[in-house]
């Protein structure tokens, strides 16, 4: 707990070294992660969330079939996706692909002491290496988010038209009405934090990593339970108060 | 005015280990400005810990460490920094930053603390990789390389800014003899031309008696440093076992 607000602190501090420019940050990283989340991630992110969207019209359906409302399933799946469940998907596939990648080249830099190399030529590693990769992801997981929206509500589009053989027209006119710009930034907060916690698990653990492989495995591992869980915690929080403001 | 003789470094009384396990007890030596200073002992009994508590990575447990007169862990990290931003380190394995080619590697320093353009930056890391034999490697990424060419590129990154006091992680294990002796020889050359101070941790006998002007041994079982002096005098004059069978690779037993 102690090292998480000491990693914070510095990477509050890289930050606002940053703004003033006088940070030292490896930008090709960033680069590479931003190819990595974007180019790499997107069939994944497609497949999940189109299933979800898929999955979400099916069951919807079986109940609203009862009171002869399935066109609602348009507003569920708008809804669902928008405000939450395509932001939490994409957390959660972005965990295991990148969180995990994450830890691991940081564990490896730390086993070969790549890191206290650094240190010694008074570059901070958090600058240096934690700064690129949480600001790729920070950018990226919304991205994706958006992206990942649209393919949920795609595939409800698909299951409703095709199988229970709604209106197309009218599918659309209720998803539109039904997701208000609102749930578009409640889904955007979501994955700005996502984005922050899974990139900060995953350097987190990486630099924190023992020097051995099991070393590595283990923060590897444990990059993916933390941000999964945080994600899981940071949802139930940001619900909450949602509730309480009433949105 | 610095003396030739003031000591650069001045350890004090240093415990070393990690959390509540005790690795070197009561450690004191000096380390004169110029001089090739070896740390030997065997395996395992803690040479690289002491060398992390001198370039500042590992806090000691107790004692002091003195640069030019100034307690280094007794400072704040703006001045430590301005003490460590002097050194080269040269890690045992290297510890090459393994995104970077060897080129940027030995780059990065220059590009950190230097006002060279990035042209004069790319001759200074030719001249840097051709001093440890490593001409032409610029684009190559440390995994590309093997472990002894990798050690030589780690040795060209720490002597990147022609520092003041450098220090050597077991640099000559595993390089061929030939490769090793030529290493010995660039360590002397760096001592005569740059002026650095050299702090040289290693078991390679051959290399301890040709480079050493002070050293200092320590011993795994009793956790703390048993001899120190000229290895040559040390092999002449000691009378502790430990350190003789060290020195002559365990085939001379004194009768005391
Ligand atoms: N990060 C660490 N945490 C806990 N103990 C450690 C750590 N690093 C080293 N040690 C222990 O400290 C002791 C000394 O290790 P050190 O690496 O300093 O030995 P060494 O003299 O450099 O050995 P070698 O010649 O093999 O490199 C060993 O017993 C090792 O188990
Ligand atoms: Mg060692």
């Amino acid at each position: 707990m102690r090292s998480l607000f000491g990693f914070l602190g510095e990477l509050t501090v890289s930050f606002g070294r940053l703004i003033t420019g006088k940070a030292y940050v490896r930008w090709d990283d960033f680069a590479v992660t931003i190819q990595r989340c974007g180019l790499d991630a997107f069939l994944l992110v497609s497949l999940i969330s189109m299933l979800v969207g898929m999955i979400l019209a099916f069951v919807g359906a079986i109940q609203l079939k009862m009171f002869g409302a399935q066109i609602f399933i348009a507003d569920i799946v708008g809804i669902a996706m928008v405000r939450v469940l395509a932001a939490v998907m994409t957390g959660i596939i972005m965990s295991g692909r990148i969180g995990a990648s994450f830890a691991a080249e940081l564990g490896i830099m730390q086993t070969n002491e790549e890191i206290d190399a650094l240190k010694t030529l008074g570059v901070s590693p958090v600058e240096f290496l934690v700064m690129p990769r949480v600001l790729a992801l920070f950018i990226m997981l919304p991205l994706l988010t958006i992206y990942a929206d649209l393919m949920g509500i795609i595939g409800g589009f698909i299951i409703s038209i095709g199988m229970l053989g709604l209106n197309p027209i009218e599918y659309w006119n209720h998803t539109q009405h039904a997701v208000k710009l609102i749930y578009l930034w409640i889904g955007l907060i979501h994955s700005l934090s996502f984005g922050l916690i899974i990139a900060i698990s995953g350097c987190l653990r990486g630099v924190k990593c023992e020097r051995s492989s099991a070393g590595v495995g283990e923060a590897t591992t444990s990059a993916v339970v933390t941000a999964i869980t945080s994600i899981v915690i940071a949802t139930a929080i940001i619900t909450f108060i949602c509730q309480i403001l009433g949105v | 005015m610095d003396s030739v003789l003031d000591p650069v470094i001045e350890v004090s009384n240093l415990d070393l280990g990690y959390a509540d396990y005790i690795v070197m007890r009561n450690i004191s030596f000096s380390v004169r400005k110029n001089d090739i200073f070896v740390v030997m002992g065997a395996s395992g009994c803690g040479k690289s810990t002491l060398l992390k508590a001198l370039i500042g990575l590992n806090q000691p447990l107790k004692g002091e460490v003195l640069y030019n007169g100034k307690n280094f862990w007794d400072t704040d990290e703006a001045e430590q920094q301005n003490i460590t931003r002097r050194f080269g380190v040269l890690y045992q394995g290297g510890a090459l930053w393994s995104s970077l080619t060897l080129g940027e590697n030995v780059a990065l320093p220059l590009q950190i603390y230097s006002n060279l353009s990035s042209i004069q930056i790319r001759e200074v890391v030719a001249l840097k990789l051709s001093l440890v034999g490593l001409a032409g490697y610029e684009d190559f990424y440390p995994s590309e390389i093997s472990g002894g060419m990798r050690k030589r590129a780690g040795l060209a990154r720490a002597i990147a800014l022609d520092p003041d006091i450098i220090f050597f992680d077991e640099p000559s294990a595993g390089l061929d003899p030939v490769n090793a002796r030529m290493l010995d020889d660039l360590i002397i050359q760096l001592r005569d031309v740059l002026g650095a101070t050299i702090i040289v941790v290693t078991h390679e006998l051959a290399s301890i008696f040709s480079i050493a002007d002070n050293s200092i041994f320590l011993d795994a079982e009793s956790k703390t440093m048993i001899a120190a002096g000229n290895p040559n005098d040390l092999l002449a004059d000691s009378r502790d076992p430990r350190v003789i069978r060290f020195l002559t690779r365990g085939a001379k037993h004194p009768n005391l």
